[in-house]
Formats: structure tokens, sequence, C-alpha cells
């Protein structure tokens, strides 16, 4: 423990390196998949919220929503194995897993077109929460006097959407992020699983398969400290977006 | 302090009162309630998977470990519903024989979360001061760790057994239900019949068990019917990785785990047939409770 404080956080049995090595080598890995796959998954999910909420009920919203609660029942490494079945093996499009091709140096374009699939894996399964708390929090602030307000002001719809809909439609949804991310960190152990990505996820299982626990108990503090900062992030956004959110203001 | 109660606090079970809104079609009217369509597809859909779970095991008795690599690999037909294994092993059979293990591994770490829970959660409620506040604190530490994480820590302590599975459920899902039970013998005691209860000179046992515990039994009935499709997805998950169930005793997990290495050789049919019928599990149980908790969110 006190090794662990000042730096040295161990010797790891099966790659036969120091622990903090073998960390610093996977992390930026993880994070880059997490941050991009959630990132995907916002800006799909603000899409497809505006689109069933402009017209709630209504054939698309239904299909939409029907759609989402069945991916939300599939877990994230099916969800993988699913694309990597059809996309990589099925259509031979994209890579099926690795950080580049055997062999190949690590350029931009070899980590990029690797990068896809594993992305929106994690956008996948992260994007039915998102979507359907969004849907149904725009389809409230659809209807709110605010949003009436500005539209009889003549304000231009993109702009009442963007400015008056989406802000006050992102509060509850901030606010369920901050629970929701350590099953976004456990969704992108999986993803990183299947599609042999080596990130600090993948590291875990390796280590808890090989009882390496100098790296398994590095990894899961290391994991569990990138959800709750996230989760502490997601909060000061909160704060930003709406400030009746702010515990020290009351 | 109020603030941990508010989210378990709310009623969250009122089962006459939860006609759901969402759904439009209704199938009947039974007893005065109305049925709404898609939980009575969900509960057959369920009563049906059990029937396949039990009954196909007890029909078909084949050797499960027997390899006929003769047949080999081969896509669904009439003799095999769901195509066979790379080992040549019938995939109907084992994905009863899986949904089985899992089934029974969810609804045993189901039941031991809950019972974990109740017990963490009364002690915290009944004993208050230091021990509450301790507790707590110990709900929010195992809250803040991911689920998936801490059971990979654990069940690489333990190494892979139906046990490991059951103890890692239980170990990551009591907080819930002890949050649940806190709050809700905490609420208890502004209770106008708590007050007279005691008043009226009852001992503390003989409130709890009148009162408490008819109100706590129907919410830990829908906590336990919660957590049986999330133990499910743990069991698949932990042994899809290689820590749960040894690879001979076919789960969910093993035989997803088996199909996805036989995609490589082109044997879609051995990781669609598992996966078809967890995400099916999966379903028909959220399904069933769907309108228990007024928890449609659609």
């Amino acid at each position: 423990m006190s090794g662990a404080l000042g730096g040295d956080l161990g010797w790891s049995t099966t790659t036969r390196t120091d622990v903090g090595v073998v960390v610093a080598a996977r992390l930026p890995w993880t994070l880059l998949l997490m941050v991009l796959g959630l990132a995907l998954a916002a800006c799909a999910g603000v899409v497809l919220a505006l689109v069933s909420s402009l017209r709630p009920g209504g054939l698309v919203a239904r299909v939409l929503t029907g759609s989402l609660w069945v991916l939300s029942a599939v877990p994230s490494f099916l969800v993988a194995t699913t694309l990597m079945a059809v996309l990589s093996l099925g259509l031979g499009w994209l890579p099926a897993g690795g950080l580049t091709n055997p062999g190949a140096s690590l350029t931009a374009g070899q980590v990029g077109r690797h990068l896809v699939l594993p992305v929106v894996a994690v956008a996948l399964s992260q994007l039915p929460w998102i979507t359907l708390h969004l849907h149904r929090a725009t389809t409230a602030q659809l209807r709110t006097t605010a949003t009436e307000a500005a539209r009889l002001r003549g304000v231009p719809e993109g702009r009442v959407l963007a400015r008056h809909v989406l802000p006050g439609a992102a509060v509850p949804t901030l606010a369920i992020a901050g629970a929701r991310l350590p099953e976004v960190v456990a969704g992108s152990v999986l993803v990183e699983q299947v599609f042999g990505w080596p990130g600090l996820g993948q590291g875990l299982v390796e280590a808890a398969l090989a009882q390496d626990f100098a790296l398994l108990a590095s990894a899961t503090v290391l994991l569990t400290t990138v959800a709750v900062l996230g989760g502490l992030l997601a909060d000061l956004a909160l704060v930003r977006i709406d400030p009746r959110t702010d515990p020290d203001a009351l | 302090m109020p603030s941990d109660l508010l989210p378990a606090a709310r009623p969250a079970s009122r089962p006459t009162a939860a006609a759901p809104r969402g759904p439009t079609r209704v199938l009947g009217v039974v007893r005065g309630r109305t049925l709404p369509l898609g939980r009575v597809v969900a509960v057959g859909g369920l009563v049906l998977l059990v029937l396949y779970a039990v009954l196909v095991p007890v029909l078909v008795p084949v050797d499960l470990d027997h390899v006929d690599y003769v047949t080999g690999p081969t896509p669904p037909s009439l003799a095999h519903p769901f195509g066979t294994d790379l080992a040549g092993r019938d995939l109907l059979v084992r994905g009863a024989h899986g949904l089985r293990v899992s089934l029974v591994a969810a609804l045993a770490g189901a039941a031991g979360a809950v019972v974990l829970g109740c017990l963490v959660g009364a002690t915290c409620a009944l004993a208050g001061g230091r021990a509450d506040r301790w507790g707590m604190r110990l709900v929010d530490g195992v809250n803040a760790v991911p689920h998936l994480l801490l059971g990979i820590v654990v069940a690489a302590a333990l190494r892979g057994s139906l046990l490991t599975i059951v103890l890692v459920v239980a170990a990551t899902h009591w907080t819930q239900t002890a949050r649940l039970v806190r709050a809700e013998l905490l609420a208890l005691g502004s209770r106008d019949f708590y007050r007279a209860a005691v008043s009226l000179g009852l001992t503390r046992r003989q409130v709890l068990r009148h009162h408490a515990a008819p109100r706590l039994a129907a919410q830990l009935a829908v906590a336990l019917g919660l957590l049986v499709p999330h133990a499910v997805w743990h069991e698949s998950t932990l042994t899809f990785l290689g820590l749960g169930l040894p690879p001979h005793q076919p789960s969910l997990g093993a035989l997803l785990d088996l199909g996805q290495q036989a995609l490589l050789s082109g044997a879609w049919w051995t990781l669609a047939a598992p996966a078809g019928l967890l995400v099916a599990v999966t379903l028909c149980l959220a399904g069933s409770l769907a309108g228990r908790t007024g928890d449609r969110r659609g």
C-alpha cells in the first residue's frame, strides 16, 4: 500500500515488468476507446432523440424506442461479436481485431481502421439509455411554455432545438450519466476483450485468468477511478448547464 | 442523509395502480385488471423458455460431452433445429442445459443478494448511529466499483464454479436491497399506524413482524425479480471471459464463448442460438415485470 502510493505498483508476473509500465502502456488506449465511444453514442443519441420526439407516438418514435429497448437487453459482448461477425468476417470491410495489422507499424491510419468497430460497439451498447432518457426529456421540453414562447418570437426551429430544448433535456440525462459510467467501463472491458484491443480492460481479464494479482488490483483501482472521475465530471457539467443543481448554492 | 432515501423511498410496488399508459393494445380484462399485450407475450415466452430448459434435457437424454467429429458443424436443419457445434454436439440440447444452468445460477445469486442486502439494511436501520453510518459508507463504496470489475476480482480469487457465480452476483448486488430495506424501515418510523402500534405497547419484534415484514416482502419480491435478468447477464459475461463456469459445463456464457471461437470457421449458428436464448430470456424476464414497477420508460 505504501509502495503503491509512492508510485511502485508492484511486479506483474505475467508480463514480467513493472505494473506501472503495463498500466501506462494500456490506459491511453482504453481512454481513447471509451471517450470516442461515448462521444459517438451521445451524438447519435441527440439526433435520434430529436427525430423521435418531433412526433411522439408516431411510427418513427415507436419503432425507434422499441428497437432501443431490445438493444438494451443485448449484452455488449454480444453486440461486439455480432458486429465482428457481420462487418468484419462476413463482409470483410474492417479488420476483426487488434491495434494494427500483424507486423504493421503503429500509424494513425492503421489504428483508425482498427478503432472503428470497437468504438461502434461501445457506442451501440450505450446508445439505448442515452437516447431513451433524452427522448423523454426532449418530448417534455418541446411542450414547455418557454419553447412555445421562443417559437412565437419567431426564433428559427433549429435554434429553438439547440438553445431551448437540448440544454434543458440534457440535465436529467447527465444526472443519470454519472451513475451509468461504471457500466460504460464494464462495457468497454468486454469490447476490448472481444476485439483484442490492448487496453486496460483486456489487461484486467488476462491478469484475472493468470492470477496476476498485482496487475489485477492496479487495473481494477484505475478503472474504478476512471468511472468515479467521469461521474464527477458529469456532475460538474450538470451544475454548469443548470445552476439549480449546485449543491453548494443551497 | 435524506437525499440517500429519496430514490428508494418512493412507493415502487403498487401492482394494481400500475396499469401502464404506454401500450394502447389491451388483450383482455381479468379480475378487473387490464392485461397489456406486451406483458402477456413476455410471460408466455418466459414460461416457454423455462419449459424448454426443464423438459428438453429430460426428454432428450444424450451424453453432453459426446463428441462426433464426423458430423462436425452443421447448419440448422430438421434433425438439429439449432444446428450442431464444431464438435458435432446438438445445440438445441446444449442450449437447454445452458439455459438451465444460467437460470439456476441467476436465481440463486439474486436470492443471495436480496438476503444479504436485507441483513445489512435491517441492521443499519435498527442499530442506527455508527453502525448505520459505516454500513451506508460501505454501500457507497461497493456501488462506486463497477460490478463487472468487482466480479472479475472475486472470480479470479475463487476460481470458476457455479458457487463462485452465485457469490459474485450476491457480493456485487446486495447494495440496492440494503438501501431499499433501510429506507423502508426508516420511513416506517414516521407512519401513524407504527406510532399507534408502539403506543399500544407492542414490542419491537411484534411491530417488525406485523407491520414491517408484509410491506418489505412486496418490495423485496420486485427487487428479486429485477435482479434475475441482470444476474443471467453476469453469469454469461463472466463465463464468456473465461472466469465463470468451466467450459465443459454448458451455460449460456460458455456456449457464447465457443460460438465466438467458431465464428472464425463460419459457423454463425453456434453463436446465434445461445445469443438468441440469452436475449429472449432477458427480454421476457424484464417484460414480465415491466408494469409492476412503473418502470416503463419508453
